[in-house]
């Protein structure tokens, strides 16, 4: 290997990585970093070389993953705000140019459900919450990074869709992530001639065992006070954790609809990123890659 | 490994397959060499199975002179008795059988469908049907009592495209072969899926596309020709351009035969211990109808 003897005694931040190093002298963007599938990809991405600025809303979390990242060697950079705002997007992308000279990935993890019940249960300002956090990040994290992309004729971008679009209790999530599939698509069509590439990953249920930050958090919506019959048959379908199902059950949502019969480790999902994020994917673009343990994926 | 000989820098130093044991089904040339150099470089051993003897042996001492264990295999791999064949020589030379990697098969001519003899069509579904079902077929044992293991099928971005109707519906067949399969056997830790190429240049095909089938090709119209041949250009390494690249290819590029062997190496490794049943096309930003 050409890695020196002070790199082989590092931390490891991933395993998995297997010593690659596919992202050496690479500048990554990881946003929404800060825990779950994010700060898994940020570990894989400085993992494998890269240097990573680690972006997300919550101050303590992106401090918490970059002094990770820089114990182990990775250079790193933070940056604190909410993604779901353009201007702040802007910030992050200048930020990046500024710290580390380029932006070579940009990695769009920041999303996710905030409630989880039928749609008839959610209030309008809860859907625009949803369709705030889950499409707009995404939106404004794209359009914010290309100039540079564009700049460089050169970049690689990976959003995150969602297994829920084929799921249950969480309407305006899935539809707020078919927008993102839809923006993956057309955009990777567009931003080809530029040796720009736009891919999804679409995970299924991903175990996230440093979830410190609550699916609410910034909010002052109310969450909506569901019939006990909904709030168990919500419980079975997403088993042990948040929704308040049997400790240890993988809930109805996995029996019936993962082969594998389990759920995924954010680092599995990371696994999946950096690889459509490196040059392994160097003739892949948009297209979506299902992280699913099986499940049939509708895209 | 000697750092002078390196089979494929885009693994960057990744020994993802340290301990495993990998076959390459039509490993002699093109996507298959690509990915039998891909899993050497990564640490695997490698069986390397071919119809051509030659393109067997030339790959395995490649892989041999970089310090890869490795092995060659050479039959028929449209038949069942030559994948059980290659699979009792697999255990028996490296003990174990944790990746298959289904690269035999490719469109034997290229013409409108009509002009297609019957027994060029059942010579496709030979070809690019019967070798990824026998083999996933006389691997399933192996993999079962192991409680592990990982395929990995060639599509095509034919189904989506003309001129290939039969090899078109035989890669169809192979997708759904995959994606079934997986539901099945993921209760034993076996994954399977497809990765699906656009036009790859394989600037080392040493065996014609018709190696073996003793068929005539068909004699085509001056026209059909004319708009055939505007469509592939002259050949996928060949000076002048086909259409399809501008058509269907957001890229317009080819690929190369590494690009293709990089996303098989990620679907057979632990990074897609989450993934089955899954169809990736590499196909440039071209648009996959599955």
């Amino acid at each position: 290997m050409a890695d020196s003897g002070s790199e082989r005694s590092r931390p490891v931040l991933d395993a998995r990585a297997a010593g690659a190093r596919r992202f050496r002298d690479k500048v990554v963007v990881v946003a929404g970093a800060g825990q779950g599938i994010g700060r898994a990809s940020a570990r894989r991405f400085g993992e494998e070389g890269a240097s990573v600025m680690v972006a997300d809303i919550v101050a303590e979390s992106a401090r918490k993953v970059a002094a990770e990242l820089d114990a182990a060697g990775v250079r790193t950079g933070t940056f604190v705000g909410d993604l779901c705002e353009l201007k702040d997007c802007q910030a992050l992308m200048a930020r990046t140019r500024e710290v580390f000279g380029r932006i070579d990935v940009l990695a769009v993890i920041v999303g996710g459900t905030i409630w989880a019940q039928p749609f008839q249960y959610y209030t309008p300002e809860q859907i625009e919450a949803e369709v705030r956090r889950s499409l707009w990040a995404p939106m404004w994290l794209c359009w914010s990074v290309l100039p540079y992309m564009i700049e460089q004729r050169a970049g690689a971008i990976v959003n995150l869709a969602t297994s829920a679009v084929v799921s249950r209790y969480r309407v305006p999530y899935a539809a707020a992530k078919g927008g993102v599939i839809a923006l993956s698509t057309s955009l990777s069509k567009e931003v080809a001639r530029y040796g720009i590439r736009v891919n999804v990953v679409a995970p299924h249920g991903t175990d996230s065992d440093d979830r410190v930050i609550p699916r609410d958090y910034g909010l002052t919506i109310a969450g909506t006070k569901l019939p006990a019959e909904e709030v168990e048959e919500r419980a079975r379908y997403f088993g042990g954790g948040q929704f308040g199902g049997a400790p240890f059950d993988v809930g109805d949502s996995v029996r019936q609809e993962v082969p594998m019969g389990r759920k995924a480790e954010a680092v599995e999902q990371a696994a999946a990123i950096a690889f459509l994020a490196s040059d392994d994917a160097s003739y892949i673009t948009g297209q979506v890659l299902p992280v699913t343990g099986g499940s049939t994926f509708p895209f | 490994m000697p750092t002078e000989m390196i089979l494929d820098p885009a693994a960057a130093g990744a020994r993802r397959f340290e301990g495993k044991v990998a076959i390459i089904a039509g490993a002699g040339q093109g996507i298959g060499r690509a990915a039998a150099r891909r899993l050497g470089q990564e640490g695997a051993a490698v069986m390397a199975a071919d119809l051509i003897e030659a393109s067997a042996e030339r790959v395995r001492s490649e892989l041999a002179a970089a310090g890869v264990r490795a092995a060659s295999f050479t039959g028929n791999l449209s038949n069942l008795e030559n994948c059980r064949a290659l699979m009792v020589r697999t255990k028996a030379a490296l003990g174990r059988i944790d990746v298959l990697v289904n690269v035999v098969g490719g469109t034997i001519w290229t013409q409108s469908f009509q002009y297609y003899t019957p027994e060029q069509i059942a010579a496709e579904i030979t070809k690019s049907f019967w070798p990824p079902m026998w083999l996933c077929s006389a691997v399933l044992r192996y993999m079962i009592e192991q409680r592990a293991g990982a395929i990995v099928n060639l599509a095509t971005h034919a189904v989506a495209s003309r001129y290939r109707v039969p090899y078109a519906a035989a890669k169809g067949g192979v997708i759904a072969l995959t994606t079934s399969l997986a539901k099945e056997v993921a209760q034993y830790g076996i994954r399977v899926n497809v990765m699906a190429p656009h036009a790859t240049q394989a600037d080392d095909r040493v065996t014609p596309r018709n190696a073996g089938v003793g068929l005539a090709a068909s004699e085509l119209p001056p026209d059909e020709r004319t708009e055939r041949d505007r469509f592939f250009g002259d050949g996928f390494v060949g000076q002048r351009r086909g259409e399809f690249i501008d058509l269907e290819i957001p890229m317009k590029r080819f690929s190369r035969a590494s690009e293709q062997a990089a996303a098989i190496a990620f679907l057979a490794s632990d990074d897609a211990s989450y993934i089955t049943g899954q169809v990736l096309p590499v196909g440039g930003g071209a648009t996959y109808p599955f």
